[in-house]
């Protein structure tokens, strides 16, 4: 009996070291590269998604990196050096530095296959390396990015503006901006010393530039002799020196410092964002979900377009590495944030513009997002200007350029003069 | 008498032969010490040799590859011989990063007479001076990452600095710091070429001073010598060495320390105003991934290094002689 009862034993304790064995061997962990992952707005979000993913993979553990923004690209530059490293990397669309990382990145066109049809064929073309089909698409896009302009109606109100006719043109931009000083309201929140002239100029640059915009690409189109983006920085120089921005705007950085004064309502316009941060989500929370108006661009009478939207198909996304040892999976990662019921708490959450048609964001309740999604209509999007360029551009822009045309450093004439020559270093 | 003699030559054969086997066995047991103390020695200095080959010299032997590519972080590297050095002769950049740098370097030595003085004051017996000497060192605790972020919010033009003028009815003097290229790099050369530079600065000097024979104060003071006239002839020419050491050594600190200082303090703006070449070359190699560009703007900086770092060492060998 004794010997019995320690044999059944002893075949107890042998098919549990086997079956941990067994269970220690299926599974799987996936490391994840992200320069999202530290952001307070998205890293709780991001956390429950993983946390979704891995219930419906009980095999799968999910080791989610966040990499400091700034050096984010060095890493990983240094990664595919070693051919070691991440199975998932978050990438930015659109980005000729980005597609750089090409070599690395696993072509995705067959596992996407089944679902492409749910994003855009825009987006899919700049999810592949240098626009081309060709090469293969190398990322699933979670977000598209835009520029444009978020009004808070109640101090519109307050100023004796009509808070549902927004200041599209330029004439009542400028009228508007005069009332709402006259009311003691900062016009324009923002900071001068970084971004907002940065992202001003990309909104103003889908008016200037329309479907045309690839010909910055090429040279077919510039900045010198282009008399609508000189007329742009002339309005520019108009708004700072009408004393139409924040007065403390030149020690204000934009992010987060800017986004947050516009959220408290403590000015009445913002050049923001479609997605991730400064986006419709964040300023409808904050301010109250009727109380946020928007427009993308201002029309002016040198500028050839009307009401473009500045629009990137791709804002962020992630692929697969080349040396992963579990791309299936890792496709499967990089898609459940792209659709389904992944990709909905990131848009709910978040406030993150998915390119993905096939989620219900109007159930959302957002009349400030039905507003932007009235602007992108094909022939009202424009490709953000930046991305015809390496990535440093926008650095050189605003390091060049705009803070020196902003503190009257530089005259008009010698600014258009810099960005053509930053844009002939940066194409 | 002829034993005696035999006895005195034997005697004396006998030493020398003493003296020729010690001759020849002495310095074998000195040779073979010395081995040994040599072999401890270079066991000793064996991993900080695999250290710094590894750490330093291997990187510094690839960045001078590297300048000769357009390598730009990964893949293989494509050889463009000159190119990069061409470029970067002919980039603006390049030559306001020069510029910028050298006007960093004019405030040395304001940077050196300001702890000079204090440290003779405090030297002087200034009532209270242990709790002064502690003050001037305190921004020295602090790295230049949190100075420069504490210095950013200072100077910014809705900052304390500019908050304290308008409250003194200054407004005129409530200028915007940060945001003016020439007064922004004006501002960065106070704060890093000579605030910095104070507390050590000091503490450096006063120590210095404390090694200067007190005999030679007293015999210049019974001959009626005032503090200036014992400062100018006493003070001044006993530490001249060390004056000439924190000369150099600002000049490194200016040169090839100052990038952690920036980043935070101006992150190089407006424009290219605050750009040195160390914060230049990380920029373009870690911002915009132009590693091989980078390199060769490092190889410059590697040469202006070397000349200061022979300065330095003939300075020392002068001094000694």
């Amino acid at each position: 009996m004794r010997k019995t009862l320690f044999g059944l034993c002893l075949l107890l304790l042998v098919a549990v070291i086997i079956g941990s064995a067994v269970n220690a061997a299926q599974q799987v962990t996936l490391t994840v590269w992200d320069f999202k992952y530290a952001d307070p707005n998205m890293n709780a979000t991001m956390v429950k998604i993983d946390k979704m993913f891995m219930e419906k993979y009980p095999n799968v553990k999910i080791n989610h990196v966040a990499q400091p923004n700034d050096q984010y690209y060095q890493l990983l530059r240094a990664a595919a050096q070693a051919r070691r490293g991440p199975d998932v990397v978050m990438l930015h669309g659109a980005r000729g530095d980005v597609y750089e990382l090409d070599p690395i990145l696993v072509k995705l066109d067959n596992y996407i296959k089944p679902w492409r049809h749910e994003i855009p064929e825009d987006s899919w073309k700049v999810a592949a390396t240098n626009r081309d089909f060709k090469k293969g698409i190398k990322l699933i896009p979670m977000t598209s990015q835009g520029f444009g302009f978020y009004y808070n109606k109640a101090l519109f109100k307050k100023a004796g503006l009509d808070p549902n006719n927004p200041p599209k043109d330029w004439d009542s931009f400028l009228a508007a901006c005069e009332k709402l000083k006259a009311a003691g309201i900062v016009p324009i929140t923002g900071g001068l010393r970084d971004f907002t002239t940065n992202f001003m100029f990309r909104a103003l640059a889908a008016n200037i530039y329309g479907k045309e915009v690839y010909g910055l690409q090429t040279g077919a189109q510039g900045f010198a002799n282009n008399k609508a983006f000189k007329r742009a920085a002339e309005m520019m120089v108009e708004l700072k020196e009408k004393g139409y921005f924040d007065p403390n705007a030149a020690s204000i950085p934009y992010f987060m410092d800017a986004i947050d004064m516009f959220a408290a309502g403590k000015g009445a316009i913002f050049c923001g964002l479609l997605s991730d941060v400064a986006n419709w989500k964040q300023f409808s929370d904050a301010l109250g979900k009727d109380n946020v108006g928007y427009f993308p661009s201002i029309n002016f009478a040198e500028a050839k377009n009307k009401d473009m939207q500045s629009f990137q198909p791709v804002g962020i996304g992630y692929g697969v590495t080349t040396w992963s040892k579990n791309k299936d999976l890792a496709v499967k990662y990089a898609e459940f944030y792209a659709r389904g019921e992944g990709a909905m708490v990131f848009v709910e959450e978040t406030g993150a513009f998915s390119p993905n048609t096939s989620l219900d964001t109007k159930a959302l309740g957002y009349p400030v997002l039905a507003e932007i999604n009235n602007y992108l209509k094909d022939e009202n999007i424009s490709e953000d200007y930046q991305t015809m360029f390496i990535s440093a551009f926008e650095d050189a822009m605003i390091a060049v350029s705009q803070q020196l045309l902003i503190t009257g450093e530089i005259d008009v004439d010698k600014f258009v003069e810099q960005v053509e020559k930053i844009a002939a270093e940066h194409r | 008498m002829a034993l005696k003699k035999t006895d005195a030559k034997t005697q004396e054969k006998l030493r020398m032969d003493l003296l020729k086997t010690a001759r020849s066995w002495q310095p074998r047991k000195r040779a073979s010490l010395q081995t040994q103390e040599n072999r401890d020695a270079l066991l000793l200095i064996t991993p900080l040799m695999i250290l710094t080959v590894v750490f330093i010299f291997f990187p510094m032997g690839s960045n001078f590859v590297y300048s000769f590519t357009d390598w730009r972080g990964f893949g293989a590297l494509n050889w463009i011989g000159f190119d990069n050095f061409w470029t970067m002769f002919r980039d603006e950049r390049f030559w306001q990063s020069v510029k910028n740098t050298l006007i960093l370097l004019l405030f040395i030595p304001l940077g050196v007479f300001i702890p000079l003085c204090l440290a003779a004051l405090l030297r002087g017996g200034l009532k209270g001076w242990r709790f002064f000497r502690a003050v001037i060192y305190l921004p020295q605790v602090l790295g230049y990452v949190i100075l420069g972020m504490i210095f950013n919010l200072f100077l910014r033009s809705n900052g304390p600095l500019n908050s304290l003028f308008e409250m003194a009815g200054l407004e005129a003097w409530a200028l915007d710091w940060l945001n003016r290229p020439l007064l922004a790099l004006l501002s960065l050369g106070t704060v890093y070429g000579v605030f910095l530079r104070i507390g050590f600065g000091t503490i450096y000097f006063l120590a210095a001073m404390g090694s200067v024979d007190e005999q030679l104060y007293e015999a210049a003071r019974v001959d009626g010598a005032g503090w200036w006239t014992r400062f100018w002839h006493i003070t001044l020419p006993s530490i001249r060495f060390n004056i000439e050491f924190l000369v150099v050594m600002s000049v490194i600190e200016n040169v090839a320390r100052a990038f952690s200082f920036i980043y935070t303090f101006s992150r190089g703006g407006p424009g290219y105003s605050t750009h040195t070449l160390e914060y230049s070359l990380y920029t373009l190699g870690f911002t915009n991934g132009r590693i091989g560009y980078a390199s060769a703007w490092s190889v410059i900086l590697f040469f202006i290094c070397a000349v200061i770092a022979i300065m330095q060492i003939r300075l020392m060998r002068w001094n000694d002689e």
